[in-house]
């Protein structure tokens, strides 16, 4: 049986690819945008996540390792926090201390040497806050400093990197102006907007990046087996009993760190390519909704001579959002697949969520269909009368 | 015979004020089932207007018409076009095929609007084009179609939801005169087959002899009546005119 709407649109079918392409391009656009946003969501709980930590602890008022300037005296801070979380925390972890900070290292690659964005995490080995021997792809961990320490002993400079640095095992790259020896690699290991994470022994983050200052920029500590991580916190939080009540720090869930990550680095810059997807929405839909009311105004005649032998506004509606329905759903699909396509090829990190691109999809074909529905309601108006007048 | 559509003081102004125009003005007419009848005039004195009222196609602004026993529902227009695909077949003067479908799939497409799809609605369509000698040619485009085979195609087209009444709006206007000719025989022919009723607005003289009666009008009125197989003529005016049931 010949579907009439079809046949309609394959005599039309130049201004149907075009429009179909213009919905891909623009279904593509959205759908990066979403993955762009996507890919920080994930760069951002990447490393909270990998660490497992339960308890975040920080200057009060810093907001945090991750989004503004804390520093802890470990001499000070440790004894208190064992002797506050006692009970609640994980004796055996015990307290794991931690420096995250933003580093411009210089690396080699390709023979030619470059400033490059990363961030150096300072860990002692076998605590919280790094990779261990198994997270490694190749390679191995830096040489621990010992226990106790000055800041007169001799520390060895060496890092493990993530993959996305560029560099290989053996290679130099120099932060703060020491020279520090990768000597393991590790994957996956970024901060948003694709920075990788250079982890380096707790004293050697001291010399390299706080200019051998012995102090560290928060403390991981993990909740007691049948203690969960809120209990922990509430504990040391506790301004009349905890941790609180004696140091001016702030303690924070791995969620709640995750979520002032998120606002900071995603929610609140992303506000704009938000923005833009919702006109990007708004152009798909006017851009079928144009074309749709075009091609009705232009074949007024056919629908008039539909409606004068007897074709009902129910036929004609039909008749016009089939057409819109399959432009969309073909255009979406098409810049679904592009989006897929192009997704590892764009310079960022972009994740496309199979089921957020479902969502995006389905969104789409409706504002597609919004856009169409004004020439779908024009062609419920035309006059069969005009079937007595002019050529088709 | 009966009467299949009757027009009670069917009037249609257009515009308004000062700018309004009467195109059909408060004519009465009733056409006999199986009746081929030809409106005839000058052109604008509203031949095309009344066909358009009588199909149910544009509303009288006074008046009524009654098809096959209903009123038609000028009050409700979104039930006119169940009266438009069940009861009435149109031809237009420009054929009005859509361009991107086949002869058969132009039938068919009257037949799809009617809810008649598939096996049936091919069998019925190629019968119809078979019937007005176009088995030939059923999957040629319009552009492909002389103009009489575009025509027949049209008739074709109308007569596909076996319609009460056929009006067809000045259908030899683009056709030669061979190819006027060789339509009014198909039309003779289709109305003996389906016995409907054909309505056709023309200009050409030479026709006349196929009508059972020819109505010509005048400003929006009809003003006389011809019956060329009883060779009688009657004006509109003459106190006679009662003698005939078409004109009240």
């Amino acid at each position: 049986m010949p579907r009439f709407w079809l046949r309609d649109l394959y005599y039309r079918r130049l201004r149907v690819v075009l429009t179909v392409l213009g919905v891909a391009l623009l279904s593509m656009l959205i759908l990066l945008l979403g993955g762009i946003m996507n890919g920080l969501r994930w760069q951002a709980q990447r490393y909270v996540r990998f660490v497992g930590a339960d308890a975040w602890i920080s200057k009060e008022r810093s907001g945090g390792v991750f989004v503004g300037f804390t520093l802890l005296d470990p001499e000070d801070v440790v004894p208190l926090v064992q002797a506050f979380g006692r009970g609640v925390m994980d004796e055996r972890v015990g307290v794991s201390p931690l420096i995250f900070a933003h580093a411009r290292p210089v690396v080699t690659i390709g023979g030619v040497e470059r400033q490059v964005k990363a961030v150096v995490v300072g860990y002692r080995a076998g605590k919280l806050g790094g990779p261990s021997h198994r997270d490694l792809v190749r390679g191995r961990l830096f040489v621990p400093s010992p226990e106790v320490y000055s800041p007169e002993q001799r520390v060895e400079l060496e890092a493990v990197v993530d993959e996305s640095l560029g560099v290989e095992i053996g290679q130099s790259i120099e932060i703060g102006g020491y020279a520090v020896t990768v000597v393991g690699i590790v994957r996956d290991m970024m901060f948003v907007f694709d920075t990788p994470l250079i982890f380096m022994d707790i004293r050697a983050a001291q010399e390299t990046v706080l200019e051998n200052v012995l102090y560290v920029n928060t403390f991981l500590v993990k909740a007691a087996p049948g203690h969960t991580a809120e209990e922990l916190v509430a504990r040391l939080n506790d301004p009349d009993r905890g941790l609180r009540s004696v140091r001016a720090v702030e303690v924070h869930t791995s969620e709640e760190t995750i979520e002032t990550i998120l606002t900071n680095y995603v929610t609140e810059p992303m506000r704009g390519v938000q923005f833009l997807r919702v006109m990007l929405w708004l152009t798909a839909a006017l851009i079928v909704g144009m074309i749709s009311y075009v091609t009705t105004m232009e074949k007024t005649q056919e629908l008039g001579v539909m409606k004068a032998i007897g074709a009902d506004n129910r036929y004609v509606l039909q008749m016009v959002l089939l057409q819109v329905l399959l432009t969309s759903v073909v255009g979406v699909a098409l810049g679904v697949a592009l989006a897929l396509i192009a997704a590892p090829a764009f310079p960022i990190f972009v994740l496309v969520d199979p089921l957020e691109g479902l969502t995006v999809s389905l969104l789409s074909v409706l504002m597609c269909l919004l856009g169409g529905s004004f020439a779908a309601w024009r062609a419920t108006r035309v006059d069969p009368m005009i079937a007595f007048r002019g050529e088709l | 015979m009966s009467v299949v559509v009757e027009g009670i003081g069917v009037t249609r102004y257009f515009g308004m004020g000062e700018a309004r125009v009467t195109a059909v003005d408060h004519v009465d007419i009733a056409i006999e089932s199986g009746e081929l009848v030809m409106l005839m005039g000058d052109s604008g004195c509203g031949k095309t207007t009344l066909i358009s009222l009588l199909g149910g196609i544009l509303t009288p602004s006074e008046g009524k018409v009654i098809l096959d026993g209903e009123e038609l529902p000028f009050h409700r227009p979104a039930l006119l076009p169940r009266v438009r695909r069940e009861k009435v077949g149109f031809v237009f003067q420009m054929f009005h095929l859509i361009p991107y479908l086949t002869a058969l799939e132009n039938v068919m497409l009257a037949l799809d609007i009617a809810g008649v799809r598939g096996a049936e609605a091919r069998r019925r369509a190629a019968e119809l084009l078979d019937r007005v000698g176009l088995s030939h040619r059923l999957h040629h485009r319009p552009a492909q179609l002389s103009g009489g085979e575009k025509q027949r195609v049209s008739f074709a087209r109308a007569l596909a939801n076996r319609p009460k009444v056929l009006f067809a709006d000045e259908p030899t206007a683009n056709l030669d005169s061979r190819q006027s000719e060789n339509l009014l025989e198909l039309v003779r022919e289709l109305r003996e087959q389906h016995a409907t009723t054909i309505v056709i607005v023309t200009h050409h003289e030479s026709l006349k002899p196929h009508a059972d009666r020819i109505l010509h009008m005048r400003d929006g009125r009809i003003v006389q009546e011809e019956r060329p197989a009883e060779n009688e003529v009657a004006s509109i005016d003459d106190p006679e005119k009662r003698e005939y049931p078409s004109l009240r």
